[in-house]
């Protein structure tokens, strides 16, 4: 097999599963090489525990040339990624992850890794991440992400946008000025400790229905917004309308029943999707990067 | 009114082996289609494939024989193909029964559809040796294309290091 020319290795590998991956990169040099140039840039990639951020942290580092091959991907909050002040060495191993990584499209990072890589990447002529349109920030109540407007590289990052997802605690609504082209704007409400994963937060509708309030009444807040979502767990209790709004077991999301606001007045598009309990923010990414799931619902 | 006499074209396979075929079924082969509208006058000679073999091509054939008169995909169909064909390595039962060779014969005919560009009979070879390697360890695939562990231990524990991200996905 290994006679085939390159091009035929990578054509049969492009119809290998993605559970393929781990054993394809330990049978010899060829396939582990020719594996992850196919998969990088196939794969969600989920950086989820510490010991995960520095495997993908030495691999990249060491191979600079699979760094551009990186689409997609989901870096966790980990409990040393935020101080109050300065950086942690998760923080900056994520953020240098996330500027070395120049072909991204879609990502999923701390607030603070966020920071770390605006502020520690290529700026002026030398940002080169102009594939990045789609974001999701998981904050904290007290760490919300708050772009720095003095710097160049957040006005360059924010007008590429078109798909900005917030989870937790940010004031999405202060988010607005910068947001000029997101077509996508998403939020999901979590307060938890931003840990090995983030779960919807239970919650009630408050917040959801303040800012879609907001949204409504203000066409201008975000003028290329054409489609809002938001998630939360729902509480088994009815709702107003005395129907439970999810069914009292797991379903898979892609499945669910959501709930449409829709504005005479707007072009706003606005989804409430009630998550069962257990379904986490990962998982939300993953199935949108896949292209359905929660996100995805036409 | 009888209709009109299909054209036959002659090729000739690497060992000398010749074969009399259907215009129609040869230009499944997107290779010997252009050669043909290339060629302005009616020609005796048989086309040389210096790339194939006698027994490959009459697999080949055998191949084209049985999806004549299927669309060529365009462009635009190969661009939708690729976008889903990862999602799937599903085989029609003919082709599978037909790809069901000896691992020697299903590389020569992969070779032979890359040269030929037939991407249909490409794509069989390439998702048949897909599929061989679905829920295989690495020792399996090692056996079964016999292919040699050349990590060396210390390649193996720095690898092993550099696997961790994709453990447990």
């Amino acid at each position: 097999m290994l006679e085939l020319p390159v091009e035929l290795h990578f054509q049969i590998l492009s119809y290998a599963d993605e559970t393929e991956f781990l054993t394809l990169l330990q049978v010899c040099h060829h396939f582990r090489n020719f594996a992850l140039e196919e998969f990088l840039g196939r794969l969600p990639i989920q950086l989820w525990t510490s010991t995960q951020l520095e495997s993908f942290f030495a691999l990249i580092t060491r191979r600079n040339d699979l760094a551009a091959k990186v689409r997609t991907l989901w870096i966790s909050p980990f409990f040393d990624v935020a101080p109050f002040r300065g950086y942690s060495q998760s923080a900056t191993q994520a953020g240098t992850i996330l500027a070395l990584c120049k072909g991204l499209t879609n990502i999923a990072c701390h607030s603070k890794v966020l920071a770390y890589f605006i502020t520690n990447t290529g700026s002026g002529p030398d940002w080169e991440h102009h594939s990045l349109t789609n974001l999701t920030v998981l904050c904290t109540s007290h760490q919300p992400w708050t772009p720095n407007a003095n710097h160049v590289n957040v006005e360059r990052l924010c007008k590429q946008l078109t798909f900005m997802r917030v989870v937790g605690g940010s004031d999405i609504i202060k988010l607005a000025p910068f947001l000029t082209n997101v077509k996508h704007l998403s939020q999901g409400f979590a307060l938890h400790p931003p840990n090995a994963d983030v779960w919807l937060y239970r919650d009630n509708f408050m917040p959801v229905m303040n800012v879609t309030r907001r949204l409504l009444g203000d066409n201008g807040l975000f003028p290329a917004v054409e489609r809002a979502t938001f998630t939360n767990i729902v509480p088994t209790s009815p709702l107003t309308d005395g129907k439970p709004f999810h069914p009292p077991h797991f379903v898979d999301p892609e499945h669910l029943s959501y709930t449409h606001i829709n504005s005479a007045k707007t072009k706003f598009y606005l989804a409430v999707f009630p998550c069962p309990k257990g379904v986490g923010e990962r998982y939300v990414w993953t199935q949108t990067v896949k292209g359905h799931g929660l996100m995805n619902v036409p | 009114m009888a209709a009109p006499a299909t054209q036959q074209i002659k090729i000739r396979c690497n060992d000398e082996k010749e074969f009399t075929v259907d215009r129609d079924v040869l230009e499944r082969s997107v290779l010997i289609k252009n050669m043909l509208e290339d060629v302005t006058e009616q020609q005796d000679a048989p086309i040389p494939l210096p790339n194939v073999s006698g027994p490959v091509m009459a697999k080949v054939l055998e191949y084209c024989t049985h999806h004549r008169g299927e669309p060529l995909p365009s462009a635009d169909t190969e661009q939708s193909q690729d976008e889903t064909r990862k999602r799937t390595t599903d085989i029609s039962e003919w082709d599978q029964k037909f790809i069901t060779v000896d691992q020697e014969m299903l590389f020569e005919i992969i070779l032979a559809a890359n040269y030929l560009d037939i991407k249909s009979l490409l794509d069989v070879g390439c998702k048949t040796v897909a599929n061989m390697i679905k829920g295989k360890t690495p020792e399996e695939i090692r056996k079964l294309f016999n292919i040699v562990n050349d990590f060396t231990p210390e390649e193996e524990a720095q690898i092993k290091k550099e696997n961790e991200w994709a453990e447990d996905r």
